[in-house]
């Protein structure tokens, strides 16, 4: 784990467009510190694009994503990887390798992958196939995964999307569990209810067509929808 | 608990290399002429096994491994058990440039063969790379690849219809496939691509098992996806060109041996698939070339395509009958 210090990613004047069509446009958008930090906002409004903008996994068509005073997308993939993990909103369904093999493929020390295995999930997965886990399972093996790579910053795009109501408990516990360690976990999520009952949220911002706006992280959930209501 | 050592693997191993030996062994004592082990050597044995029987045996070996290393990082890459050489087109592609050297009598030589089989299988491979992330399907792909097989065998055949007599034999000659018509010298070329790929694609092995995870995942995790792809193009696309050139059309085994490898082993990371494909692929291979050589007393042997064909049809559609449910995600 890494020691809680002075992290920040910054959005300046970010442009995404797919063609013609912009999903955002001169967007502006600030976080620092560990916690967890919301990005929230109606389907198609750029929550994805944004996320994966600010974790280097996707072009961007203008404007810049700053790191800690560097260009994100002007870092090589290695140098990205030991700033930022990622966890898709799908769990890998074809791969074929046993979860201890996923989670050696990430660490950078093996000796806590056990450990770690054994906080996200339980002992015994370590010798099942990814394929034969159930998605909430295997999600959480991405977790475990995510958090070995060792980064300060984990990205995590509406990563209980497709999870039962029971394994998205268990997965939000997980996150919350991270973000006490020191991490800055910024994620994309329509489940933001259950979340925020459970953890003092680090920061909220809410994705509209119109931009990206600040919301206030202690308000209750309810106000967020209706502000997303317009 | 979390060491990788595999009792079972290296017993695949040691049941591997004594089959291939034995193969190897029978494919150079065995033949028209039968040489003995224990007695010296004669003039003409040397001969028979230096022109013939040595050069056989190393590009079976060779073609076996190479196109089966082909078809596991082609289905790694597609996350698809239908990928392979043959079925994406990547062969036709060499044949094309095969094709266009031979029948329009351009240059007989060997090499310059083999640059254009290379070309063609690296330009098929860019095709389909480019286009693929638009199939949602397995079965897609291999429909975009039966196509571009359509497409490139009808330019081959207004080649053909345009060409002399005996540039015409000599491709159709070639256009059977066999492994046996190698000098020492290509055969031996042959050995060193594949070993210098085999060797390429190990060093890549956690890139390829990272990439299993899925492109985002694998790209948050250090790979670099374009480079990747890049890798498996040139080595994909030189491998398949040069054997193709070497030993003709070669159909099924790059996308057969994967999944032979895959009832065989448990394993699925590449440090153990790499290898094992390639030493499955050359046993294929070497018995293959038994039902071609025709063996216990037939008249004469079956042509590798056929052989390889009874083999891999029905593999494809074992694949399609047990496996593409999973795919659709």
């Amino acid at each position: 784990m890494t020691e809680p210090q002075s992290q920040r990613i910054e959005a300046i004047d970010l442009d995404i467009r797919y063609g013609p069509k912009f999903v955002l446009r001169s967007a502006q958008m600030s976080i620092s510190n560990a916690g967890v930090h919301l990005l929230i906002g109606r389907n198609g409004a750029g929550k994805s694009s944004l996320l994966r903008s600010m974790a280097g996994l996707q072009p961007i068509q203008g404007g810049s994503i700053v790191l800690n005073d560097r260009d994100v997308h002007s870092m090589s993939t290695s140098e990205r990887a030991r700033q930022m993990a990622f966890v898709a909103s799908t769990p890998p369904r074809s791969s074929q390798l046993r979860v201890e093999e996923v989670l050696n493929l990430a660490a950078s020390s093996s000796p806590s992958i056990p450990r770690v295995l054994a906080q996200f999930g339980e002992l015994d997965w370590a010798q099942q196939r990814m394929d034969a886990l159930s998605d909430g399972q295997a999600q959480r093996v991405m977790f475990a995964r995510a958090v070995l790579q060792g980064a300060p910053w984990i990205f995590m795009d509406e990563p209980t999307a497709f999870l039962d109501v029971p394994s998205r408990k268990a997965f939000w516990k997980h996150a919350v569990e991270v973000a006490g360690q020191g991490m800055s976990i910024v994620l994309a999520t329509h489940d933001y209810e259950h979340l925020a009952g459970s953890i003092a949220l680090a920061s909220v911002h809410l994705i509209e067509e119109r931009g990206v706006h600040a919301l206030n992280p202690a308000e209750s959930p309810l106000r967020w929808t209706q502000r997303m209501e317009g | 608990m979390f060491q990788m050592a595999r009792p079972m693997t290296r017993l695949h191993w040691l049941l591997g290399m004594g089959v291939f030996f034995v193969l190897v062994f029978s494919h150079l004592i065995w033949g028209e002429v039968d040489i003995s082990l224990f007695a010296p050597l004669e003039a003409v044995h040397r001969e028979i096994l230096l022109h013939v029987r040595v050069p056989r045996v190393l590009a079976a070996v060779a073609g076996g491994a190479g196109l089966s290393l082909c078809g596991l990082v082609l289905q790694t890459w597609f996350g698809n058990p239908l990928a392979g050489p043959s079925v994406l087109g990547v062969s036709s592609g060499a044949g094309l440039g095969v094709a266009l050297l031979v029948l329009l009598g351009l240059t007989t030589s060997w090499w310059a063969t083999a640059a254009a089989a290379m070309a063609g299988s690296v330009l098929v491979l860019i095709l389909v790379l480019f286009v693929a992330h638009r199939f949602r399907t397995a079965t897609a792909l291999l429909i975009f690849g039966l196509m571009l097989n359509y497409v490139v065998g009808a330019m081959i055949t207004v080649l053909q219809a345009e060409a002399q007599q005996d540039a015409l034999q000599q491709f159709v000659f070639w256009g059977m496939g066999t492994f046996g018509h190698g000098s020492m010298a290509t055969s031996l070329g042959l050995c060193a691509a594949v070993v210098f790929a085999g060797l390429a694609l190990s060093v890549m092995h956690r890139n390829l098992d990272t990439w299993t995870l899925g492109p985002l995942t694998a790209q948050s995790m250090g790979v670099n996806n374009s480079v990747l792809r890049w890798r498996i193009v040139v080595l994909a696309g030189l491998l398949t060109g040069g054997i193709t050139a070497a030993c003709g059309p070669v159909a099924f085994l790059g996308l057969a041996t994967p999944h032979v490898v895959r009832l065989l082993t448990i394993e699925r990371s590449h440090r153990v698939l790499i290898p094992l494909t390639a030493l499955t692929g050359a046993i294929l291979a070497l018995a293959a070339d038994w039902g071609v050589k025709g063996f216990w007393g037939m008249e004469q042997g079956w042509p590798l395509n056929a052989v390889l064909s009874l083999i891999g049809g029905p593999m494809v559609i074992w694949v399609l009958v047990s496996k593409t449910h999973r795919l659709h995600d």
